[in-house]
């Protein structure tokens, strides 16, 4: 088996705000071509995750030593602003949730995907429009130039996505991080964006960070399968492992919550996890999951669980698998 | 297609403009005549002879009934005819059309003194927010807003006229590209200039932040753009449209505030007339007043709305646009 | 607030917007701000000094001592005599108790007036929206001047005519920002419960749009005194307020003008007590925004 190249290697990375933590020692691997699918309830982090990566963490809000994450073998933790701006745009692509709303909206969205164009690869002028054609081609749009000299408003939603995913693009990552890339879009048009991001994946053997709530949006879209809770990575494992043999009681109580999960949960059969994750910083010295977990001991309040591999590629964060645990 | 939008919601603001104007003309023309008390005794004072009063009142066509004063007026109106001032005599519109350049100047000084120093301080202050620059930006412009025209007009006046004798004190000369004519100006348009600037500078400031928030803020940055390059392709236009729409209502306040600085510096605007005439209660110079103040900041106001239209294309889609 | 869910961080900035909040949780909150509670002081102690003019000043105000006339500050007349040998803190002091009235009371009648207005215009929407939208879109850019010559013709001088003049001013801002604030809530769904369950239009406003517009019209009528107080003062001195003798301080201040050089302290006393007055209020105004609006930054 030929192991492919480590794209991004995320090691250890802490977050805090105003002396809270909001992420507490995050570690992930992707590799060329490769598809991580990061998954979680709202405000577990994984958004936060993906802005650490690249550095644009909001203000007031700090990394903590000992972070690690490396872009090609290069350390992008206390590297320069210069440094930064480059991987950016750059070899590192990022697309959000609410396309709209992330397009500038006085400006014509072909002079926005020209900035990207300008800013990493030097094109202006005719070469510019050239290659902003063939990006809009690629990311299957229509009517070219209407799109190019239309306003942000002037387009539907998953037109809008296709822009941000060309603007992306516009820089030759190797890396794209989708946000919730199809949470503000309907069904249909959902679907359409997920696949063209896989397309784009095969023919430009992108890694992608794919990262979401809907476990319906993850599942068969990517290869590995990355579950956060508060802040912290609890299960890790290639994504049919995670669908078909699930150990973190988190994972299996988010597969039975989450509707429309081909074949795996009928909706009749829905449960809601009870309780809300806890504030960054209230999650006390345990588990954090531990006082939704049905399967909770005493001692789980008072020890967060190491990283513990349980099966090939396949790792939990959890107590009851660690040596030395008692039924 | 987009321009097709753009020319009829342009045509549709400058008719509403003209149609404004002529409400407020009529309004004008009715609450003149509601003004208790008999005008042409005012005019007249104490002592009169009965001949003269009832030629007074034929020649103001107070005599007639009230539709046909007003139609008569009306029709004058068009014509750019104002009528006479009591006062003296003359013509008022004559009087107006001659006195406007100066405070037309007067105003568009100020507003070049106030519109890069506010915008400029503005960015500066919101681009170093928190930090020292900014906590100095606010208390100077907490100063500025609370300050009013004719005493900034009359700290400057001391200092730099009466005290040091680099400007003139008061007076005016007629308008050249002479040292003589702008040395009388500066004085006047700091004056008027320097409070809106500090309007300008807060409200610039508070849009630029609020524009700091957005997503498209952020996404600019994880596209690589710098902080600085983010701020001048994307921050700054989005920020000034807000701005943009109140300058309008500022432009208000720079009439209102011309007539103060007319009065302090002894400037023979449209404002020293205004004023004299509502003191001696000389009517129509009043109303020829009041249509040619309304007509200035509806004629901006205007100005302010098509650029609106022409720098935010949302508004643009829809035919007549949205009232804000 | 704070307690429940962790918000989303990542959502891009988020404005914490207050659902309604007691009176007195935002008394509290508004409290703990420095600003709030130094430019508090400051205008306790302005409405003392001039409401209490009467019994503070050492001289009435309209005493004429020709022996004193142009008297520089000292220990008679602590910040000097007028033209008149007129005592300047005593006039001082009494203008601003007519400042300081006009601007409470010219705001509380736009308040009053304009946010049921507003608030009406929102809820209702149709035709009386309309109406009442043409009127403060025709009012709102009018300069004080204008408003303020009319009034005089029409209402004579006096305090009267004064208020009057700055009430139409205001009002249409604070009509403007009920009405915003009214289209806000009305869309939400407790409003539609709410009519369901039978209540009546006022009722509801009462009940559930008004105090939504509480902390933007405290806001806005910190910001309306400090206006009012400044433009009432542009009108006295351009002779549109209240006539002489009484005290005021933009009438005080034109007439000083020609002794100027002469006699600095005429023009400066009654300069620095406007500029001080509106400055109280525009400085309780921006603390009252820091504490009620707050936003996240990216950049």
């Amino acid at each position: 088996m030929i192991t492919k190249q480590a794209v991004l290697v995320v090691d250890d990375l802490a977050v805090d705000i105003r002396g809270a933590a909001v992420l507490g020692g995050v570690s992930l691997t992707i590799h060329q071509g490769e598809a991580l699918g990061l998954v979680g309830e709202s405000g577990c982090g994984k958004s936060m995750t993906a802005l650490a990566i690249l550095g644009l963490l909001p203000r007031g809000a700090h990394m903590r030593s000992g972070s690690s994450i490396q872009l090609q073998g290069k350390q992008l933790v206390g590297a320069s602003e210069q440094a930064l701006y480059k991987v950016r745009g750059g070899a590192v692509g990022l697309i959000f949730q609410e396309p709209g709303a992330c397009l500038d909206p006085v400006m014509r969205v072909g002079r926005q995907i020209g900035e990207a164009l300008q800013l990493h690869r030097g094109l202006r002028g005719a070469a510019q429009q050239a290659v902003l054609r063939d990006l809009l081609v690629e990311v299957g749009l229509n009517d070219i130039d209407r799109v190019a000299r239309a306003y942000p408003h002037e387009l539907s939603g998953g037109m809008q996505q296709r822009a941000m995913i060309a603007m992306a693009l516009a820089g030759e990552p190797v890396l794209l991080i989708a946000d919730e890339p199809t949470t503000a879009l309907d069904a249909r048009i959902a679907s359409q964006i997920l696949d063209l991001l896989d397309r784009l994946r095969r023919e430009r053997g992108l890694a992608l960070l794919l990262i979401s709530h809907d476990l319906a949006v993850i599942g068969g879209r990517c290869d590995r399968v990355l579950v956060m809770y508060a802040g912290r990575a609890v299960e890790s494992a290639p994504a049919a492992q995670v669908f078909d043999a699930a150990r973190h009681p988190y994972t299996t109580a988010l597969i039975a919550a989450s509707p429309g999960l081909a074949g795996v949960a009928p909706k009749s059969q829905l449960r809601d996890i009870p309780g809300q994750l806890p504030a960054p910083g209230g999650g006390g010295d345990g588990c954090a999951f531990a006082e939704r977990c049905t399967l909770a001991r005493p001692t789980c309040g008072h020890r967060v669980p190491a990283w513990t591999p349980v099966a090939a590629e396949h790792a939990v964060r959890c107590l009851q698998f660690e040596a030395g645990w008692s039924c | 297609m987009a321009h097709h939008g753009l020319l009829i919601s342009s045509g549709l603001r400058v008719a509403t403009a003209g149609g404004t104007l002529l409400a407020v003309a009529a309004i004008v023309f009715i609450l003149m005549r509601f003004v208790p008390g008999d005008p042409v005794l005012n005019w007249l004072g104490t002592s009169y002879e009965k001949a003269d009063y009832d030629r007074l009142r034929a020649l103001y066509g107070l005599d007639l009934p009230l539709l046909q004063q007003f139609m008569i007026w009306f029709v004058n109106l068009l014509q750019g005819e104002l009528g006479y001032s009591v006062l003296t005599q003359l013509s008022v519109s004559e009087e107006l059309w001659r006195r406007l350049p100066a405070t037309l100047e007067l105003i568009l000084l100020a507003l070049a003194v106030a519109l890069p120093l506010g915008i400029g301080s503005g960015i500066w202050a919101a681009w170093r927010y928190g930090k020292m620059a900014d906590h100095a930006v606010l208390t100077a412009t907490l100063l500025g807003i609370s300050l009013p025209e004719f005493f900034v007009g009359a700290i400057l006046m001391l200092g730099l006229a009466l005290q040091w004798r680099i400007f003139p004190a008061t007076g005016f000369e007629p308008f050249a590209w002479s040292t003589e004519h702008f040395s009388h100006m500066v004085l006047p348009a700091l004056a008027l200039g320097l409070p809106r600037a500090a309007v300008i500078c807060r409200l610039m400031r508070g849009s630029l932040l609020e524009v700091f928030g957005r997503p498209y803020v952020r996404a600019s940055l994880a596209k690589g753009l710098s902080r600085k390059m983010t701020l001048f392709s994307h921050g700054i236009r989005n920020a000034l449209i807000p701005v943009v729409t109140v300058i309008g209502l500022q432009v208000g306040y720079l009439v209102a505030g011309a007539v103060v600085v007319e009065k302090l510096f002894v400037i023979p605007g449209v404002g020293a007339y205004g004023l004299n005439a509502v003191t001696a209660r000389d009517y129509p110079s009043v109303q020829g007043f009041i249509l040619v103040v309304a007509a200035i900041f509806l004629i901006a106001n205007l100005i302010v709305d098509l650029l609106y239209l022409w720098l935010d294309p949302r508004i643009r889609t829809s035919a007549g646009g949205a009232s804000r | 607030m704070a307690g429940s869910a962790n918000p989303d961080l990542c959502g891009g900035g988020i404005a914490v917007s207050t659902p309604r909040t007691g009176r007195a949780s935002t008394a509290q909150r508004a409290w703990q701000s420095t600003k709030v509670r130094y430019s508090c002081l400051l205008i306790l102690v302005l409405l003392l000094l001039t409401l209490g003019a009467g019994w503070l000043s050492p001289y009435p105000y309209d005493e004429i001592d020709a022996a004193a006339t142009f008297g520089a500050p000292g220990q008679r007349y602590l910040i000097g005599a007028d033209a008149l040998g007129r005592d300047v803190l005593s006039r001082t002091l009494h203008g601003g108790r007519m400042s300081l009235v006009v601007g409470l009371l010219a705001t509380l009648v736009a308040v009053l007036v304009g946010v049921p207005l507003g608030a009406l215009a929102g809820y209702v929407g149709g035709r009386i929206d309309w109406l009442i939208s043409r009127v403060v879109d025709l009012l709102l850019p009018f300069p004080v001047i204008l408003l303020a010559i009319i009034t005089k013709m029409l209402l004579g001088d006096g305090l009267v005519s004064v208020v009057v003049a700055l009430s139409l001013v205001l009002t249409p801002f604070f009509a403007r920002m009920a009405r915003a604030k009214s289209l806000s809530v009305a869309q939400l769904p407790f409003i539609e419960a709410a009519q369901g369950s039978g209540l009546g239009t006022g009722r509801i406003m009462w009940l559930h749009v008004l105090p939504h517009c509480f902390q933007p019209v405290l806001i806005m009528a910190t910001l309306s005194v400090a206006f009012a107080i400044l433009a009432e003062a542009s009108l006295s001195f351009l002779g549109l307020g209240l006539p002489p003798p009484a005290p005021s301080w933009g009438g005080d201040l034109q007439a000083s003008m020609s002794a100027f050089q002469l006699a600095p302290w005429t023009v400066l006393a009654p300069g620095c007590a406007i500029t001080l007055a509106v400055l109280a209020f525009n400085f309780l105004g921006d603390g009252l925004r820091d504490v009620f609006d707050v936003g996240e930054r990216f950049l």
